[in-house]
């Protein structure tokens, strides 16, 4: 049968034109700006190519610039490990531990709906240290030599961090868990059982495997979304105290509001390089996976 | 038998003890937003010394909330149901017939998954376009910010739906068009639902593209509305808190509603192994 | 030339604290007829969130009602409106009336192109209810484009709690910086947070550094300018070195709170009424506010911050300042709401919907709502040393970079680099600046 016949070509028309239009076109010109002077002056002065002097700057500014891209590799390592780990747990728990389960995955869920300047007025307040509602918890069971400056202390920030972020995100990754465990077949459950293989020989030998797909999506979500990361730090630290919690994006958007738009843009196009590299990485993985 | 009883026990024990870590942030909210400004700047537990029922008829009135509702109603409904839909053809296509054109335009797309959105260039082809200030454009920009995500789930559900049935239909008459909306569309029914919750509220979360895309306060979603409350010299943080409600409302009633179809939509779509 | 210019200016505003409607002329501004010209049309107005609150709502509703006209007011959160305001005038989609945070250089260094994109007020009556020191901010290569109508009270002075002092026995406010650290000293034994400083914000700590500008320029005469002729650093500078280190020392010494660093304003108000706190940077009006807001028979009162020995006032010809953009389709009505906003009746009518205004600084006869503390502290001033605005409106560029220095001021509290690490970023920071409008003294 023909399949240009059955499977119209046409359908594809619409969603590629808005893609180009409204959503690469924009990205691929921010890359065109990143080599000229684009500034607030431009109106007047008019636009001049500068060739690689943005990205030239960038690397050779006494700011301290790189610190901010690997903050953002850091982050997006540390991220990931404390949000899938125990998802993976929690939806296992929910999955095979208890029945009756819906409330909970309802209430996990929860956070990950609420906006993120919200969460930043919230956490601010909870992590205050004098009248903080977590460091008078603290104090009242007794663990009161465990409080801290939250937000302000070099050594605990970034924890402060990656615990709201986790704390916003595990529900999601979670959801995408108990999606991949529920598509596996329970026979091989059985069949482990009969075995007499324990909690971790299953986990290794039946559940990972079975949800190589779930876990995948987990990491490309997981992944970009790491690289990209602003709101959570922008809303909680603002890239402090001092530069301590600086990223690419939260210096993309200094430089912005300053009118070096195109130093800006040419820092948007090192974060569009890094994430495309590794976005090539994965899909290539998922591609070859496909074909196993 | 009593070590499985005190076992799940044991694992109910640990579930509610996360519920109250994710829950008091939001009894937080709840609370003080029933207090008076002065006592909600305190930000804790405490039930309210008067209860300040007022702040919520205050907000809705100050913040001009209905039309920031209506808007934002609007914009998540309409974005969503045509970037699903669009995907939806799109990833049928792309995953039914597997040219090599078709799988470099699938790769394409999903390029945009790891693409930052480009505010300010994007403003600037909004002015080419002619679509600066309208609802449409708006709506324009959502739709096709979500296409990457909505066809990479879309893409890999289409492949469980047997191709046999695709033949059959067409052996029984049905055109190319009709196949598809007829016969595949109602199949992909729960992925489509997946997509489109998830979808709805980052839609309805996200203010920054009305923000840039528009210079008019009337076409501003809910979400922006808080700001009124919040500012250099004195915040309301009793309205603050009232405006936080009032606006996660409606995505937590899509939420409940649509939640089984989350996980339904990926059991047997794109995370199968 | 242009310091004495400047220097006239700023004496004349700060005079114009003490001499409240005695020397003001009284100009009296009439709202254009209505003949019915603008029915039906619509007037947008973009705006950051505190710079109009909810003041102008009467008003802006008896403009719609006397002309038939609708107002669409976009009220944008304080940290997007930067770029929003600038993408919008870029591109020519900018509401009929924007605000900016307006100082003497803003206009080049913000706007950067006025000709372009404000409508040319020159010539109008209302220029002259601006007092002459607002005008500045207003007025580019001699023509008229901005509208600033904002409050002359003391802002971001020390604001303490004088029945607190007055119980720890503390005779007379601090004057010098060992003055400073033995009252702290003392609050702080009787386990109150001397100066509360809510670094978490990350735009208020810096003030303490900026306010005293009077000291730096007399300490080194003509630094001002040479700072806007590129012939001086921030780098370097003694002075502020040494105001950096006492405000390290007074963090060190915890004076400002156990963590200060992550602490917000939010609970500010309660802090004070639950005598957590003796005393912070704040504007006069606060005062008013803590009695109106907070359940506390405590009286409070103000001093100069008196880091670096300061005993300058910190006078500030700055405030948010409207403009028409020239792209706008309803230019009458644009003009018509400039007018309108200048009648006595709505000068009024702003300044009692204020809750946190104690005065409008206008050259027309209203009722000012002056407080005792204002006119008690505004006595105590050494009228010599009001001559100097402060540092970061003194100063081109300085402004545009007060959130940078503010992370670079407690990356230096935190011990991660050195206090002339923070001044040769900012001198950095503003060849950035200067680069980015083409400045001819930077290149």
């Amino acid at each position: 049968m023909n399949k240009r016949k059955i499977y119209p070509q046409w359908f594809l028309l619409l969603p590629l034109i808005l893609y180009v239009v409204f959503f690469l076109f924009p990205s691929l010109l921010g890359v065109f700006y990143s080599f000229t002077d684009w500034g607030r002056n431009t109106a007047r002065e008019g636009l001049h190519f500068v060739g690689l002097q943005n990205y030239i700057d960038i690397f050779t500014s006494n700011k301290n610039y790189a610190a901010g891209i690997l903050n953002t590799l850091k982050f997006t390592l540390i991220s990931n490990v404390v949000k899938i780990i125990p998802a993976l747990f929690i939806a296992i728990l929910l999955y095979e531990g208890l029945k009756k389960t819906g409330i909970y995955r309802t209430i996990f869920y929860l956070p990950s709906i609420i906006p993120f300047v919200i969460i930043g007025i919230l956490f601010r307040s909870i992590f205050n240290f004098n009248n903080g509602l977590l460091n008078a918890a603290l104090e009242g069971i007794g663990l009161g030599a465990f409080k801290q400056k939250w937000l302000s202390d070099l050594g605990v920030v970034w924890k402060s961090i990656y615990g709201v972020d986790a704390w916003r995100g595990i529900g999601y990754v979670m959801t995408i868990f108990l999606a991949g465990l529920s598509a596996i077949d329970k026979t091989y459950y059985e069949a482990a059982r009969v075995d007499g293989a324990g909690f971790w020989q299953r986990l290794w030998h039946v559940t990972l495997p079975m949800m190589r797909g779930a876990i995948m999506i987990n990491l490309v979500f997981g992944i970009t979304y790491g690289l990209k990361v602003f709101d959570i730090i922008y809303v909680l630290t603002n890239g402090g105290p001092g530069h301590a919690t600086e990223v690419m994006t939260t210096y993309t958007f200094q430089l912005y509001s300053s009118g070096q738009y195109g130093l800006s843009t040419a820092f948007n196009t090192l974060l569009l390089l890094l994430t495309a590299v590794v976005g090539v990485l994965i899909v290539r993985t998922m591609s070859r996976n496909e074909e196993v | 038998m009593a070590k499985k009883k005190l076992k799940r026990l044991a694992l109910h024990a640990i579930c509610i003890a996360l519920c109250v870590i994710i829950l008091t942030p939001f009894l937080l909210v709840l609370v003080n937003s029933f207090k008076t400004k002065n006592e909600a700047a305190r930000m804790n537990l405490s039930l309210p010394t008067t209860w300040v029922f007022s702040n919520y008829a205050e907000v809705i009135d100050k913040a001009n909330l209905v039309n920031g509702f209506l808007n934002s109603m609007l914009y998540a409904m309409v974005a969503t149901i045509a970037g699903v839909l669009l995907s939806a053809m799109g990833s049928y296509v792309l995953s039914r017939n597997r040219t090599r054109f078709n799988n470099l335009i699938y790769y394409f797309l999903i390029c945009g998954l790891f693409f930052p959105v480009n505010y300010v260039t994007l403003v600037r082809v909004f002015n080419w376009l002619n679509l600066t200030n309208t609802r449409i454009g708006i709506i324009l920009v959502f739709t096709s910010a979500m296409i990457p995500f909505c066809v990479f789930t879309i893409y890999s559900f289409v492949e469980t739906i047997p191709k046999d049935l695709d033949e059959a239909a067409v052996i029984d008459g049905a055109k190319s068009t009709g196949l598809f909306f007829h016969v595949i569309l109602p199949l992909l029914r729960p992925t489509l639902m997946t997509c489109f919750i998830l979808q709805f509220m980052s839609v309805w979360n996200d203010f920054l593209t009305p923000l840039y895309m528009s210079s008019k306060g009337k076409l501003f979603p809910m979400t922006m509305s808080v700001y009124q409350f919040f500012g250099k010299n004195s915040s309301y943080w009793n309205f603050v808190f009232a405006d936080i409600m009032l606006t996660i409302l409606p995505v937590l009633a899509v939420y409940a509603i649509g939640q089984r179809h989350i996980i339904g939509g990926m059991t047997t779509g794109s995370v199968k192994g | 030339m242009k310091r004495i210019a400047t220097l006239v200016i700023c004496i004349a505003l700060a005079l114009s604290l003490f001499c409240v409607s005695a020397s003001a002329e009284n100009v009296v501004i009439e709202a254009v007829p209505n003949e019915g010209q603008f029915a039906g049309e619509e007037l947008s107005i973009l705006v950051s969130t505190g710079w109009m609150d909810n003041r102008y709502d009467p008003t802006i509703e008896r403009f719609e009602e006397t002309y038939d006209v609708s107002v669409d007011l976009q009220v944008i959160p304080a940290d997007q409106y930067q770029d929003i305001l600038q993408s919008n005038l870029a591109n020519g989609t900018c509401p009929d009336i924007f605000w900016i945070q307006s100082n003497p250089f803003a206009i080049g260094t913000q706007i950067v192109n006025p000709e372009e994109y404000c409508i040319d007020f020159t010539g109008e009556a209302w220029q002259a209810i601006m007092p002459e020191a607002r005008q500045t901010s207003c007025v580019y290569d001699g023509k008229l484009y901005g509208l600033q109508l904002w409050h002359n009270s003391p802002e971001y002075v020390m604001v303490y709690n004088k029945t607190l002092f007055d119980e720890l026995g503390i005779e007379a406010v601090p004057t010098t910086y060992e003055e400073l650290k033995a009252v702290c000293a003392t609050i702080a034994e009787a386990g109150i947070t001397p100066w509360f400083v809510p670094g978490a914000d990350g735009w208020q700590h810096q003030l303490a550094f900026f306010q005293i500008g009077g000291v730096y320029e007399e300490t080194n005469p003509g630094l001002y300018e040479a700072l806007n002729n590129n012939t001086a650093t921030f780098a370097g500078n003694e002075k502020m070195l040494e105001v950096l280190g006492q405000f390290k020392e007074l963090s060190d010494l915890g004076y400002f709170g156990e963590d200060w660093i992550g602490t917000d304003s939010t609970n500010m108000v309660n802090e004070y009424a639950d005598r957590n706190i003796a005393f912070a940077m704040a504007n006069s009006s606060y005062i008013k506010q803590l009695q109106e807001e907070a359940a506390t028979g405590d009286e409070y009162g103000m001093f100069l911050i008196p880091l670096g020995d300061n005993d300058w006032f910190p006078t500030n010809p700055a405030g948010p300042t409207m403009f028409g953009f020239k792209g706008t389709e309803h230019e009458d009505l644009v003009r018509a709401f400039f007018q309108f906003v200048c009648t006595p009746e709505s000068l009024q009518e702003i300044l009692d919907n204020s809750p946190n205004y104690t005065n409008l600084d206008v050259n027309v006869e209203i009722d000012q709502h002056w407080l005792p503390e204002e006119e008690e502290f505004m006595a105590t001033v050494n009228p010599d040393k009001m001559g100097v605005s402060v540092l970061q409106t003194g100063t081109k560029y300085t402004n545009d970079y007060w959130m940078q220095f503010g992370q670079d001021l407690i990356a230096y509290c935190q011990g991660t680099i050195e206090a002339n690490d923070v001044l040769a970023n900012m001198d950095q920071n503003r060849a950035d600046g200067a680069s980015v409008v083409g400045d001819p003294n930077w290149q």
